[in-house]
């Protein structure tokens, strides 16, 4: 009986998917035109090689830009630069803001003053963070200068070098990242029952076995999102690499975006560079899979 | 093993005071249980004793020695949380595991207990699930099995068996006393259900508002409660409670009178259910309010005139129907009598 009426009654309605598909349709188009078309613009372009002097042209060339890359040593090490600069952001963005964390769950006589402070370095753009640790990190105007001398030294101490240039830009990306990957630990913190640790003592478990027992669990997922959002932020990172060490000394900040940057602005190589930024847009959609596969599928189960 | 002593214990929670002047002694390989209404400071007991709790004065003393000051983890307590806390991301398994990290069993040892537990509980099929797979009972079950694999000082056990079903109760009733038993160890159980109490304490603390109301055989409490407190909570169907005054050596409350030989002044008589019988006549006039049969037995509760219910046992092929008038009296021979003050002032003796 029922189905009946509704079999009659859908000859005026719209199924389900069709009504779906309607209320989406301003979103697609919105995606298509924003997304979808400069992608395709710019898949286009990879295969092309682009002329501006004597008559702007495009000669289509296949994947040869692609196999330019193959050889070609600034573009390896560009990736080399890349992973090494994410993992480091990553792994110090999460354990300074699950520490910030840990210390912001502990009473303390003005919680809400504490907080705010701790949350600035995250409303300082990216722009002004590069400025602000390029003074601190270089020699003339540096943080570890100061300390030297005070010490009794008499030559500045740098570390935006070839040697530590990418540490510097990473424990400032991190500095940036880490109060708000605090804040959504924090919450974490604040649902763990006091009671559970009262467990463990009865169960004597030591501090370390407490904390991989009761304090981590809750916060395995939030770290694990945190992991995927900074590793696509700090790939695509440029202002901040830009005005820090605009890729230097020499090219041992030269990160992918940075070498994009260059080959497309600099040297005009609009088809090549459109070929690198397929290879960056790939990099970071492999590396998040990478990390759902191994991590956040057996999170999500929970 | 150990006896456990609260000296002078007290737990104030800000101007709040949940635990009075607590003196308690649990001797080697008792089964002491506290017993209390909702909110009188049993888990606060227990917590103070764990550990988990500072006290905020007086001592607490494991075989005469002050581990007042000491953290949980060097007193080696196994405890049943009330909430039946379990680690929310362990499997039923991982989580009695946990409990045997720190002790040095050999691992065959170690295999049995978890075994004897697991059958013991019934939880041989839960031991893959989490916690949040679990229903009530089964997560108190769980957290009851973890328990008992430890070989601990004492073991505290705070309402293991609320959420349980009626038959599953009575098994686990059985088991746990058994087991405490054969281990012999000291073991403090809280419970506000009182037949749990009787039927499994070597002796029952009664407590009320934070203290201490008596402590004794659970034949002690139930003859000779001390107070109108325990002899209101302790027994099941409750004791009657009639307030009156005592005369020329009768007590006497509207149309009721008893020949007690006391002190005059104001008192409360109680008599327990089983003790006051139906009269053809002679007794006080009242009439039936209700009858619950029990199947063994059946408790009739009767109103007199002045709309003050008693209660009675009565055999279970009672006849009567609601409004029937009857009258009662007491067996003078089993009735106490309370003072408001000093609590109880006269008992049969026995
Ligand atoms: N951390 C706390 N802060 C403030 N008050 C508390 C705290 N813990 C317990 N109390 C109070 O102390 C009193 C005793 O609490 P407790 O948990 O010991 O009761 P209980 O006898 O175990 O009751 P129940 O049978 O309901 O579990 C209660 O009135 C409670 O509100
Ligand atoms: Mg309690």
């Amino acid at each position: 009986m029922a189905g009946q009426v509704t079999s009659t009654g859908r000859t005026s309605e719209l199924s389900n998917l069709q009504f779906a598909l309607l209320m989406a349709l301003p979103v697609l188009l919105f995606l298509v035109l924003v997304v979808a078309y400069p992608l395709g613009y710019a898949l286009w372009m990879s295969f092309q090689q682009i002329v501006f002097f004597g008559g702007y042209r495009t000669n289509f060339v296949g994947l040869a830009n692609y196999a330019t890359m193959l050889g070609d040593d600034k573009f390896w090490w560009s990736i080399w630069v890349t992973v090494r600069f994410t993992v480091e952001s990553v792994l110090l963005a999460m354990a300074i803001g699950l520490a910030l964390a840990l210390l912001l769950n502990r009473p303390m006589r003005r919680p809400g003053l504490i907080r705010t402070i701790i949350m600035l370095p995250w409303c300082v753009s990216l722009y002004g963070t590069g400025i602000m640790f390029s003074y601190l990190a270089t020699g003339q105007t540096g943080f570890a200068t100061a300390i030297a001398f005070f010490f009794g030294a008499d030559r500045p101490v740098s570390f935006v070098n070839r040697q530590w240039v990418i540490e510097v830009l990473a424990i400032g990306n991190a500095w940036n990242m880490a109060p708000l990957v605090a804040f959504f630990l924090l919450a974490n913190l604040k649902t763990i029952p006091t009671r559970l640790y009262d467990l463990a003592a009865i169960d004597r478990m030591s501090p370390l076995e407490t904390f991989w027992n009761v304090t981590l669990p809750p916060l395995r997922f939030t770290l694990f999102v945190f992991t995927c959002i900074t590793t696509v932020l700090s790939m695509k990172l440029f202002d901040f690499i830009f005005v820090l060490s605009g890729g230097g000394p020499g090219t041992a900040s030269a990160v992918m975006t940075y070498q994009i940057y260059k080959i497309s602005f600099r040297d005009l190589n609009l088809g090549y560079g459109a070929a690198q930024s397929f290879v960056l847009l790939f990099l970071i959609v492999g590396s998040t899979m990478t990390l759902y596969a191994l991590w956040g599928r057996r999170e999500a189960a929970r | 093993m150990a006896g456990i002593r609260l000296d002078h214990l007290k737990k104030s929670f800000g101007a709040f005071t949940a635990v009075q002047d607590l003196d308690l002694d649990v001797t080697d390989g008792e089964f002491l249980v506290l017993l209390g209404p909702s909110g009188c400071g049993k888990t606060t007991t227990l917590n103070c004793i764990a550990g988990l709790e500072t006290p905020s004065a007086g001592r607490i003393l494991f075989d005469g020695r002050d581990v007042t000051s000491d953290p949980p983890h060097s007193r080696n307590i196994a405890m049943v949380f009330q909430s039946a806390l379990l680690y929310p991301h362990m499997t039923a398994a991982a989580n009695i595991e946990a409990s045997l990290r720190r002790s040095d069993l050999a691992p065959e040892e170690r295999r049995r207990r978890i075994d004897d537990a697991v059958s013991m509980l019934e939880i041989g099929d839960l031991l893959d699930k989490l916690p949040s797979e679990m229903s009530g009972g089964q997560r108190q079950r769980v957290a009851t099995a973890k328990a008992i694999v430890r070989q601990p000082t004492a073991f505290l056990l705070d309402e293991p068996l609320s959420a349980l079903d009626a038959a599953l109760r009575m098994t686990l009733r059985a088991e746990i006393v058994n087991l405490q038993k054969r281990l012999g160890s000291t073991t403090v159980f809280v419970t506000h259900d009182q037949v749990e109490a009787m039927t499994m304490g070597d002796r029952i603390a009664v407590m009320n508002g934070g203290r201490l109301e008596q402590i004794g055989t659970p034949s002690e409490i139930y003859e000779r409660p001390r107070s109108l407190f325990v002899a209101g909570f302790v027994g099941s169907p409750p004791m009657n409670l009639i307030r009156g005054e005592v005369a020329d050596g009768v007590f006497a409350a509207g149309e009721l009178r008893v020949p007690l030989a006391a002190a005059p002044g104001p008192v409360t008589l109680g008599v327990r259910p089983q003790h006051l019988h139906v009269r053809a006549e002679g007794g006080l006039p009242c009439a039936i309010f209700a009858l619950e049969r029990l199947g063994r037995e059946t408790v009739l509760i009767v109103e007199d005139r002045a709309r003050n219910r008693l209660r009675l046992l009565v055999e279970a092929e009672f006849e009567g129907r609601v409004g029937d008038p009857l009258d009662v009296a007491p067996d003078p021979a089993r009735c106490l009598l309370f003072d408001d003050a000093s609590g109880l002032i006269h008992a049969p003796a026995n």
